[in-house]
């Protein structure tokens, strides 16, 4: 079956899109992952030319919301950007989900995707259960760190269960309105990727391997059809091997790098 | 709104300089008289605008008057004449680079940036400026405007060169500095310290520009005037470089609007800093918003890629005088200024016209460009103003409501300021020269080394600054297991061609140059090299940039060292075959205070930051921290006993006259072979050795791998040194650790027999450090975890 499948998309040319707005700045580096991916096409498109035809939505399989500061997220990470989706293209963005088609939210994008519904606790009310708040150490924190992946997702095929990525935020910690929201989210499986030690044991909260406090160590979740995921850490960011922080020594006692961020774009290509 | 005239005919020389001072116009006497006489020659008064032009565009800050005066420099005994101190030196150094065949220089001090080749799709560019007043008085708004300036800059360079990577170099008071000392008017340098940081990651982070570079240093002389060095490097097609507006071109700004914040900047910024300053100058102070300059950042590329503009500037110090004024200088033109969109109402002509309002930038744009192009920019919601258009009168007009606010001839507006002659002197100042006794241990010294606030981690605050984003940060500012700190950074710029990096690194020393400020500017600039050279960059694909900060150029001594200095500039670029680009000089870094009822003024010590950027083979890059047990260290290049501005005498609390030296011939050859050296995998790892001399770089080197080390002084190669602290401690220049593979060790030796150099002894994968004396007898003996947990914790000790 998945074989059946894999052939049929592999015939497929994926036509990807990524989102812009005012201030989003991990565009560049997305497109360029997309592409190595292997999407047949990749376009940036800005949110106001969506705002003039939401239809052209319907062209494309796959979509990724990058990181950045989209207007500046003055009034919250991620709000204005949100708002917009939900007022003015709720319908044409829900289709997308809805189809199954993918959308990738990293960083300020996760923040978005949780603060439009896309990812929240039952799908049927496109409400708000969870939230990305200011890091514990009330500072931005550039650091590379380990997560532990879901195998049973999409997303994360192919990779080992420990993997390596970079983030960037001032407001990452992962924290739910209510604490059973959390438990229903494992319950459901629907934890994408956990931060946790080097050698893949639980963190529990210790800074810096879970860089912002999250909450159970939440680093990315996707939503129960399992096409929709977000996450804080930047896959973006690794998608050549000489992008390790260790990269020098790692070559130099001659070890394999295996660009992993690279992988979850392949997988999003690859499903789409 | 009306436009005042002024009357200056019938001015005294005192009445001149009464009303340059009442007007904050910062200009001298001699420039007063030439501006009298313009306007007996155009028969007219000036009008409050044409002052406000003139002194914007021959203010300090954008003439650059000190550096191209004629100046007589009296060093001890002996007499040089500079009749223009710039052409003489640097520039002349440059000139003569420029006809060598290995040129790879394409614009060098015409444009806003520096700019040299890359590869075929693109050329690097780089600029690195100064904000420094404005940080004194409102440090978050002031390094924030700073970093949205330089970004600006890189933008305003040919047809708009593209931001890729971002530095900063920061000079502050020691943060322990006592609360009660504090001169009156002035912010802790802790508030400073944790203000322009913020400043810079808001910026830099929400623009989404990686800040890749920098470093923080003390003294207590930057308290009344810290020091906020903010560059930035892009990347432009060879194709869009250069730029000319025709006459017919419309002005079109575009980004942000025109507001009060800002006015007199230019001059300000050529002026001293008082206890006053925060209240007569606050105005002074820009506000940033990055979120502005990003948007119309994204859209510029697409209109020079869509040809749309002949020309474009960034409005930055003098807002659209400095930008128009320079646009048109071959040309003429007219603004209309009730066009300009305003963020205030009823604002002077004149404020309009001076406001240095950030996030905008202004465009020639041919007639038949004009709709398309307003119609690009409002697609993303960015506003476009026609506010004039070119002329070929030679004369600059400005209008408000028909009303004329000035006129002014274009060639007296830019070649009529007068030269100014100046007088240099310097007295070498004798010291007692410190003798240090030898001890049987450092290893408590080298702790109190590396937790001093200069050499200990800045791991705190390169973690605030995304250098990720954009994902080309390959060779990072943090290297190895446990973080160590790196030499230089190397990113790619391009993500399409990664075999091609772009270096950047620099040298800065801010010690030196009391006692000597030409070795301090030679070994600043040999800094700047080693470091670059660390991380692979050959020499001859490099660049430099200048950046002179200042006290009062009318002291004597302060305008010595600046020429001296200047001197050393020119020197190193010739016998090391390498460029300067691009600089800045920024003058009047001092603070003027009242203590006990005297008047007080403080300068900065001599500052001259040094950038190297230049082009680098990924394949051949390697880091700081060691890399594999069994692996050996070598020390390359000659230890003598320079103890003068080191770490090591500042923490002993001694002087010394001896400054560090520099042999330019050795050192060429050094910079080049270790290049080769590394080409040739004879060389994995390699770490500058600086500030806390040999034991502080042995020390990173371990720290930042986590691996032990077992070794000796024994073989280092030294010249007139008998204690075991001037070898363990001496700041010498061109001299580098480097890790060799144990296998490669005769290949190595052989390839490096005509230099300096000597085995220092053997990683291992143990957690001890330990280096033994020529007796061998263990001089420092610890453990890693120790020296990293020093390192990492600053403030144990103030140099």
């Amino acid at each position: 079956m998945v074989v059946l499948n894999k052939k049929v998309i592999k015939m497929k040319k994926v036509k990807a899109l990524v989102l812009r707005a005012a201030g989003v700045n991990c565009n560049k580096e997305s497109v360029k992952a997309l592409e190595m991916a292997g999407a047949a096409r990749v376009d940036e498109i800005h949110i106001n030319v969506i705002k003039k035809n939401s239809s052209l939505l319907k062209d494309y399989h796959l979509m990724v919301i990058p990181g950045g500061f989209s207007y500046g997220d003055y009034v919250g990470a991620g709000k204005i950007l949100a708002n917009e989706i939900k007022f003015i293209l709720y319908d044409s963005f829900k289709e997308f989900v809805r189809e199954g088609k993918i959308v990738i939210g990293i960083c300020n994008g996760f923040q978005i995707l949780v603060k439009t519904g896309f990812l929240t606790l039952d799908e049927s009310l496109y409400d708000q259960s969870f939230s990305l708040i200011e890091n514990d150490s009330r500072r931005f924190e550039c650091r590379w760190v380990h997560l532990k992946i879901n195998t049973g997702s999409l997303f994360f095929k192919k990779l080992p269960e420990v993997i390596y990525l970079p983030v960037a935020h001032n407001e990452g910690k992962f924290v739910a309105g209510q604490q059973e929201n959390i438990h229903n989210l494992k319950d459901q499986n629907r934890v994408g990727l956990y931060y946790c030690m080097d050698d893949g044991s639980v963190c529990r909260g210790q800074y810096p391997f879970n860089p912002n406090g999250a909450e159970k160590d939440i680093a990315g979740i996707i939503n129960s059809k399992g096409n929709v995921l977000g996450m804080m850490p930047h896959p973006e960011r690794f998608i050549l091997s000489g992008q390790h922080p260790f990269y020098q020594s790692l070559k130099w006692n001659k070890m394999k790098i295996h660009p992993f961020g690279l992988e979850i774009f392949k997988n999003a290509v690859r499903f789409s | 709104m009306k436009v005042e005239t002024i009357d200056i005919h019938n001015l005294s020389d005192s009445q001149l300089v009464k009303l340059s001072r009442d007007r904050v116009l910062s200009l001298n006497l001699d420039e007063m008289k030439s501006i009298k006489k313009y306007y007996n020659q155009e028969k007219r008064s000036p009008t409050d605008m044409e002052l406000e032009i003139l002194a914007q565009t021959w203010s300090e800050h954008c003439k650059h008057k000190v550096f191209n005066s004629n100046i007589e420099l009296r060093k001890d005994k002996t007499r040089k004449v500079y009749n223009n101190l710039f052409k003489e030196t640097i520039v002349k150094a440059t000139k003569k680079y420029l006809e060598s065949s290995n040129n790879i220089c394409v614009s060098v001090f015409k444009d806003n940036a520096g700019i040299i080749k890359f590869n075929r799709n693109y050329h690097l560019a780089f600029k690195v400026e100064t904000h420094n007043h404005p940080s004194a008085l409102d440090p978050f708004g002031g390094a924030n405007t700073g970093v949205g300036g330089v970004i600006r800059d890189i933008l305003g360079t040919g047809l708009g060169a593209f931001p890729v990577a971002s530095l900063d170099v920061l000079c502050f008071g020691f943060p322990d500095f006592p609360y009660e000392q504090l001169p009156p008017g002035v912010l802790h340098p802790k508030r400073l310290y944790s203000g322009v940081i913020q400043g810079i990651k808001d910026y830099g982070n929400k623009i989404g520009i990686p800040t890749v570079n920098g470093s923080i240093h003390f003294d207590n002389r930057y308290i009344g005037n810290p020091l906020v060095f903010v560059g930035t490097a892009g990347i432009i097609p060879p194709d869009k470089y250069k730029k000319k507006a025709r006459s017919g071109d419309l002005i079109v700004v575009i980004g942000g609007k025109t507001g009060r914040d800002g006015i007199h900047g230019a001059t300000f910024s050529s002026a001293h800093l008082d206890s006053q300053s925060e209240e007569t100058s606050a105005a002074a102070v820009q506000i940033g918003d990055p979120i502005t300059e990003k948007k119309f950042m994204d859209v510029l590329i697409k209109a020079r890629d869509r040809d749309l503009y002949h020309n474009i500037t960034d409005c930055g110090a003098g807002g659209f005088s400095s930008a128009v004024g320079e646009m048109a200088s071959s040309l003429g033109a007219e603004v209309y200024l009730e066009r300009v969109p305003l963020k205030h109402q009823n604002m002077r002509p004149w404020e309009i016209f001076l406001s240095e309002s950030q996030e905008r930038m202004v465009l020639a744009v041919p007639e038949d460009k004009v709709k398309p192009l307003i119609r690009l920019f409002s697609e993303e919601d960015v506003e476009a103003t026609i506010i004039g258009k070119f002329t070929k009168t030679g004369r600059l007009k400005v209008f408000f409501n028909d009303q004329n606010c000035g006129d002014l001839d274009l060639h007296f507006l830019h070649d009529g300021l007068p030269q100014s002659k100046r007088q240099a002197v310097w007295t070498t100042k004798k010291v007692k020269e410190s003798v240090l006794k030898d001890q049987k241990d450092y290893t408590d010294d080298l702790f109190q080394l590396l937790s001093s606030y200069e050499i200990s981690s800045k791991e705190s605050v390169i973690r605030e600054y995304d250098f990720e984003v954009k994902g080309g940060t390959f060779v990072k500012p943090l290297q190895g297991k446990n973080q160590g700190p790196g030499d230089a950074t190397v990113i790619v710029p391009d993500l399409s061609t990664p075999e091609k990096g772009m270096v950047i690194a620099h040298g800065i020393n801010i010690r030196q140059g009391d006692a000597d400020p030409y070795r301090m500017a030679c070994s600043s600039i040999d800094e700047a090299l080693r470091n670059a050279v660390c991380v692979g960059a050959d020499i001859d694909d490099c660049a430099l940039l200048d950046n002179f900060c200042w006290g009062n150029p009318d002291n004597k001594r302060h305008l010595a060292a600046l020429a001296l200095a200047a001197q050393a500039c020119h020197d190193a670029s010739v016998q090391w075959k390498i460029p300067f680009v691009s600089g800045k000089d920024s003058f009047y870094n001092e603070f003027s205070f009242k203590d006990d009822h005297k008047n007080r003024v403080m300068s900065v010590p001599y500052t001259l930051l040094i950038t190297v950027f230049g082009t680098i083979q990924m394949k051949y890059t390697v880091s700081m921290d060691c890399k594999k047990p069994g692996g050996l260290i070598y020390i390359i290049g000659l230890t003598k006993n320079e103890p003068g501005g080191g770490s090591f005498l500042a923490l002993k609390n001694k002087v010394s006259n001896r400054i560090p030296d520099i042999n330019f011939k050795m050192a060429r050859n050094i910079f080049k072979k270790i290049h080769e050296a590394i080409t040739r995998s004879l060389i994995i790892s390699a770490h500058d050795i600086s500030d806390g001399g040999l034991a502080v770089a042995l020390a990173e080197m371990s720290l930042a791998s986590g691996l032990g080390f077992d070794g000796s002084l024994g073989n280092v190669p030294v010249q007139g040194i008998k204690k075991d602290h001037e070898i363990l401690f001496s700041e010498s220049n061109t001299r580098f650790l480097v890790e060799v593979p144990f296998e490669k060790q005769k290949e190595f030796e052989s390839f490096f027999r005509d230099i300096p150099n000597g085995p220092v002894g053997t990683i291992n994968d143990s957690d001890e450090f330990v280096l033994k004396n020529k007796k061998g007898d263990a001089c420092i003996k610890t453990k890693v975890k120790d020296l990293l947990y020093y390192w990492r914790n600053p403030g144990m000790k103030k140099l």
